[in-house]
């Protein structure tokens, strides 16, 4: 194998400057926030002021003839569209309110006009008649016999097929939307059965807005050339697909753009509100900017709020032995990606621990309120809390210190968390020690009459973002040497694009500066799944590594070639030398070598794919 | 309805036309292509709009433009340039930013900090700097920067 790192890291573990850093503090990056085209409508929505109301009539004649109003739409200009509905697993979300507002704040009618102000105009315009319905706000009035429902009939969609216990269910009881279950180990009752002491707990969490600067906001044109748009989107592939599958036009004819994202936190991931921007394109036959005030943001997804209970049975020694965890899930008004969080939040509740038996169930319950979706940790972080409130909880109880109980049942490094999934990729035991130490000078303070500080310490894991995915790069070498990657990573501040400069920079040897990262299209970029998990690092990195170690291979054959010695008596060295016999070459390997790399296009660029289990 | 509103930008005098309902972010940003003026919130809580008005940060979304007439307005693109120098440094030092999307509105605040007061203590920027919201980054590495960037003009004027 050609691949020899240098033990001398340049680029990797140094603090470079942040890709964009300059950029930024000039105001200079262009946010889809930012972005107008020429001729562009602007999209206003009307919303329903009821959280549960079946329409009886909507009157758009006034508003059509107000000034500047190009095209409306309401639930009957999507009706007729080859997929009106949205969401993961679970279709459930009309593009615009087709026989029932479910939150308020549900889309109902969509306005494209010449300036936002005539759009707000025409919005106030159209009259709506509701027909009021009791509404369902929380999961405990959702789940009682007799609860008003949701959907008087199923919704499209579908479960998948789960592997070691786990099965799920596509809206199994009333007003619930989807449930995941899952069950491993030996049988559950028994193992309780022979339990010392069984806690039992219920844990409430509530829900959370993602707050990022950048409002929501897309830009769509669709013409004879396909639909065009410009998103701020997570997930451009998988918008395209969806759009593709809602309006009927093949993924060739879609086009994704993605500008500077202004924050996310899982806010702008899966189909949002894109599909009405590109039907009132459709509708006015010009482009249009769809953008969200904060206020309609924070109406759009939000972080579930959760109810858990949790039955834990462990030895009188604190060895835990079995766990059996109800977990509810208050979905809001339509699916989004509930049924993922949804397993997300079942994987994670028996924490990372070893356990004898584990038995647990999740519900996603529906209610007349905001859909909620995505938020950082996706699940995890509503099961991370209650479980280790939890662990705490009975430690105390049993007279034993949290950390001891901890230790005591941490898994160890390669050991699976439920059978048939991958092992601890890390050690948990030395990483909480190396953590307290860390932390030993803090302790629980009241410095004043008002001011409490306390600490606390716990411990949680998560996948790198599920099923196994693929990770594609591209990297192409310039004339002169330097570098050009393209990812569909998608930086919205984390610092990816930096990741991903110094990973190739130091896979080939060359300084971070010379290597850049490409805009993001669907049309341009390598498909990937999207960003998300905090796994764009680890998974594109592995396909830059990938990649940058096939071009080694092919520069030491050039170079072969030019000093007429075998290739395996060649190292690769900094900007693009060689060496032989303890002789540098960068003359002949320089920059002519960079060009010989160009020269042979189909070989240059090269294109690194990886495929990690989640 | 269309008014004119006169004021004088980053020291040079400009007259724009503009609609009764316009803020001074829409004339700042639409009119006369300022960059870094991104309206957010839209009701005066995130700064990420700010500019100076009379070396005073204002939320330039809850201003409206007749209030901006003879008014010395400054954008990130008018700042103090030894302050804003030392703070972009410090910024990119400490990565007192990620998505970048509050950023102009920080620079411009911490400016007009640094013009009222060169040594302010923590507690200080603490205070003065509530009205910029960062969801990203939290806020120990711009307060940081800011820290720093005070600290670094100091020990330059005591250099020079």
């Amino acid at each position: 194998m050609n691949m020899q790192f240098s033990n001398r890291l340049d680029s990797v573990g140094h603090s470079v400057p942040y890709a964009e850093g300059r950029a930024k503090l000039h105001g200079e990056p262009i946010y889809t926030f930012d972005l107008a085209l020429p001729g562009m409508l602007h999209v206003k929505l009307l919303r329903s002021p009821h959280a549960h109301a079946r329409l009886v009539s909507i009157d758009t004649t006034a508003a059509a003839a107000m000034p500047g109003v190009r095209a409306i739409a309401t639930g009957d200009d999507v009706r007729g569209m080859p997929q009106p509905k949205y969401g993961k697993k679970i279709r459930d979300q009309a593009v615009l309110v087709m026989d029932k507002a479910r939150f308020v704040g549900d889309i109902v009618a969509a306005v494209a006009a010449d300036s936002e102000e005539e759009a707000l105009a025409a919005v106030r315009a159209i009259t709506v008649q509701y027909d009021v319905l009791p509404s369902v706000m929380t999961i405990d009035e959702a789940r009682k016999p007799g609860a008003p429902l949701l959907f008087d009939e199923p919704q499209p969609g579908y479960v998948t097929s789960y592997q070691s216990g786990a099965r799920s269910f596509k809206e199994p009881e009333p007003n619930v939307l989807y449930r995941f279950e899952i069950e491993t180990g030996d049988p559950v009752d028994d193992v309780f059965a022979r339990c010392d002491h069984i806690f039992t707990d219920r844990f409430v969490t509530t829900r959370l807005a993602h707050m990022c600067l950048e409002p929501f906001v897309v830009l769509a044109s669709e013409t004879h050339r396909g639909i065009e748009m410009w998103s701020c989107s997570q997930y451009p592939f998988q918008l395209r697909e969806e759009i593709s599958t809602m309006f009927g036009e093949p993924e060739h004819r879609i086009l994704v753009n993605t500008a500077f994202v202004g924050g996310a936190f899982g806010g702008k991931s899966f189909c949002k509100l894109e599909p009405i921007a590109v039907l009132m394109s459709r509708l006015s036959g010009r482009p249009v900017r769809l953008c969200l005030t904060m206020d309609e943001t924070i109406a759009l997804t939000t972080k579930h709020a959760a109810v858990l209970e949790i039955r834990t049975g462990i030895a009188a020694d604190g060895t835990f032995l079995a766990r059996d965890s109800r977990i509810w899930l208050d979905a809001g008004a339509y699916s989004d990606a509930s049924a993922l969080v949804a397993d997300k939040a079942g994987y994670r509740i028996p924490g990372p621990y070893r356990w004898q038996a584990i038995r647990t169930r999740v519900d996603c319950i529906r209610t007349t309120s905001i859909p909620a979706g995505s938020f950082r940790g996706f699940g995890g972080v509503q099961a991370a809390f209650a479980s280790e409130s939890q662990v705490d909880m009975i430690a105390r109880r049993i007279g034993m210190s949290p950390d001891d109980i901890r230790f005591k049942n941490f898994l160890s490094i390669g050991e699976e968390f439920v059978p048939g999934e991958r092992g601890l990729d890390c050690d948990l035991a030395a990483g909480y020690r190396a953590m307290l130490a860390r932390n030993s000078h803090l302790s629980n303070e009241s410095s004043s009459s008002n001011l409490r500080r306390g600490v606390g310490s716990a411990a949680a894991f998560k996948d790198g973002g599920g099923e196994p995915r693929v990770a594609r790069a591209r990297i192409k070498i310039t004339t002169q040497g330097r570098v050009s990657i393209s990812t569909s990573g998608i930086d919205m501040g984390q610092g990816s694009v930096t990741a991903m400069c110094q990973i190739t920079a130091e896979a080939l040897r060359v300084p971070v500066s010379w290597v850049s990262h490409t805009a993001i299209s669907t049309e341009h970029s390598p498909f990937d799944v999207g960003t998300y998990a905090s796994s764009a690092i680890a998974l594109i990195g592995g396909a830059l590594l990938d990649g940058a170690e096939r071009i080694r291979t092919e520069a030491l054959d050039i170079a072969s070639g030019i000093l007429g010695v075998p290739a395996d008596a060649l190292t690769f060295d900094n900007d693009w030398a060689v060496s032989h016999a303890g002789t540098r070459h960068a003359a002949c390997a320089g920059a002519d070598l960079a060009k010989a790399l160009r020269r042979n296009r189909l070989r240059t660029r090269r294109r690194g794919q990886i495929y990690r289990a989640g | 309805m269309t008014n004119a509103v006169s004021f004088r930008l980053n020291g040079k005098p400009v007259t724009v036309a503009y609609e009764t309902r316009d803020v001074l972010a829409d004339i700042l940003a639409d009119h006369l292509h300022m960059r870094g003026i991104r309206v957010a919130c839209d009701q005066n809580v995130c700064g990420a709009c700010s500019v100076l008005c009379d070396g005073e940060p204002v939320a330039s979304c809850s201003v409206f433009g007749f209030a901006a007439e003879g008014c010395e307005i400054t954008t990130l693109e008018g700042l103090d340039r030894r302050i804003v120098t030392a703070l972009r440094d410090s910024f990119a030092r400490e990565i007192g930013f990620q998505c970048g999307f509050c950023t102009p509105g920080m620079l411009v605040t911490a400016t007009a900090l640094l013009l009222h007061n060169s040594a302010p203590s923590r507690a200080e920027i603490v205070s003065w700097m509530s009205g910029n919201l960062c969801r990203c980054t939290g806020y120990d590495a711009i307060l940081t920067a800011i820290e720093r960037a005070a600290a670094s003009l100091c020990d330059g004027e005591k250099a020079a």
